[in-house]
């Protein structure tokens, strides 16, 4: 066989120079209307993760060129393999801790009845190819799609799930050459058809160390007790707040008082101004966006 | 703001993304895996013999890269072969050990793949143990021989727990 360069790293460090290149912040379009008929009766749900994941880190600037990029790959590679080694211990003090149905028994508990029937089928997905069938399958009926993240920051610093809640239309077409083609590309073309949001709840350390090690020590307190407390709730308070913002948007004035947030979560974690809407004893929500997220207190700057 | 570095990646991104995207799934057959020189290399454990050997798996897929589904039907048989080939098989002072396989999957990030597999194993009432084995690599050719050697690696490296792990325990006993 023919070596061939590695086709995900090019596509990835490309997504990274588009995203990098195009960044903005996406406003929040209204929620399709719905009639009690032609509420959703399936929920996908695009799970594509067996353990606790951790993200991985940001390694910079290669230096430019073919070569840069192989630099940083290596360093990639390298760090990617000490995220791994590090977090081999605590997935060992989780392995009987089935995230899998407390995330479904919350996306079932939380369901918007006004958008999906309360007996809707919740169809898990685990991969990109399933995930394009059952699409391509809808033929026109709504629909809820839930991708799910949960994980630990590069550094450990915090734990977070991360749901993206695409709601309406969402269904794939095949084209002449079977390949799959969104029905509504541009913002214009979804109005109405799909509303898109994410969802998200972090655990972060309070003054977190810059260095994992130490971060993963607190984590890893009582056999990791921290850390099943914290992820257990943190899927059912993000799926709380999908449940209650697709009922009923949440209410806010976004060009109040903003505050700066650490947004945890891959592909890094990222400082950024938003709105706060509430609090609920140690915890903030706030919003940027289409972000809707709920932090701690001490996760505010 | 992108690097040029990133700049020619995405560029490569999308000429590549052209020249291979097959979405047809792979089956890794027993093939892909080099079973004797794994056999040759493993510590081995002779004062217990493979009991229960139970696959509990959540999904017996192995992952996928991109569009391409990664299937190796027989894993478990063949990690159960491989076990028992460490262990004493046919001594009747061995204890039977229970193994499960908990996990086999794998984990692809921007240009790495890592493979995972976990075994928990349990020698009579004690504690169980849990065995993790994992093998993170660039990923060059999303070929299935090259998925075979993170199989081989990550299970080599499980293996060895247990067999070491229980090792300490056969030189207890004696």
């Amino acid at each position: 066989m023919t070596p061939r360069l590695p086709l995900r790293l090019f596509v990835l460090l490309g997504m990274t120079a588009l995203l990098s290149a195009c960044a903005s912040v996406s406003q929040r379009l209204p929620t399709p209307i719905v009639s009690d008929e032609s509420r959703a009766s399936v929920v996908l749900l695009a799970l594509n993760q067996q353990e606790l994941e951790v993200d991985k880190p940001n390694v910079g600037n290669g230096g430019g060129g073919l070569i840069g990029a192989l630099i940083e790959v290596a360093a990639e590679s390298y760090m990617d393999k000490n995220r791994q080694k590090a977090i081999a211990p605590i997935r060992d003090a989780l392995v009987d801790f089935r995230a899998e149905p407390l995330l479904v028994e919350a996306v079932r508990s939380n369901l918007p009845v006004n958008l999906v029937r309360p007996d809707a089928e919740i169809r898990i997905l685990r991969s990109a190819k399933a995930l394009e069938d059952a699409r391509v399958s809808l033929e026109g009926s709504n629909t809820l799609l839930l991708y799910y993240r949960y994980a630990f920051d590069a550094e450990f610093r915090a734990i977070y799930v991360r749901m993206d809640a695409h709601f309406g239309d969402v269904g794939l077409l095949r084209d002449s050459k079977g390949r799959a083609k969104a029905k509504y590309k541009s913002t214009k073309q979804k109005t109405g058809k799909i509303v898109e949001m994410v969802y998200q709840s972090q655990f972060p350390l309070s003054d977190p160390s810059n260095s994992y090690t130490p971060n993963i020590a607190r984590w890893m307190k009582d056999g990791g007790k921290p850390i099943s407390d914290a992820l257990s709730a943190a899927i059912i308070e993000a799926n709380a707040l999908a449940g209650r913002d697709l009922r009923s948007p949440l209410a806010f004035d976004s060009n109040g008082g903003k505050a700066s947030y650490i947004l945890y979560g891959y592909p890094t974690a990222m400082k950024l101004k938003a709105v706060r809407i509430e609090t609920s004893g140690e915890r903030v929500l706030f919003s940027s966006g289409t972000l809707l997220a709920w932090t701690a207190r001490h996760g505010v700057q | 703001m992108a690097s040029s570095s990133q700049r020619i990646a995405s560029l490569l991104a999308t000429v590549l993304a052209l020249a291979a995207c097959s979405s047809a799934p792979v089956r890794i057959g027993n093939d892909a895996v080099d079973e004797i020189a794994l056999a040759a290399n493993a510590p081995r454990a002779a004062c217990v013999r493979l009991g229960d050997f139970s696959d509990h798996r959540p999904v017996e897929e192995l992952g996928t890269l991109g569009y391409r589904e990664f299937a190796y039907q027989d894993y478990s048989g063949w990690l159960r072969r491989q076990l028992a080939a460490r262990m004493g098989k046919d001594s009747p002072d061995a204890a039977p050990l229970q193994v499960e396989l908990l996990r086999a999957y794998m984990e692809t990030n921007r240009s790495t793949l890592t493979f995972t597999v976990v075994l928990r194993s349990q020698l009579g009432d004690a504690p169980p143990t849990v065995h993790r084995g994992s093998d993170t690599r660039v990923n060059w050719f999303n070929s299935d021989s090259e998925l075979g050697n993170f199989i081989e690696r990550a299970s080599a490296a499980a293996i060895k727990h247990l067999m070491v792990t229980h090792q300490v325990g056969c030189s207890a006993r004696t």
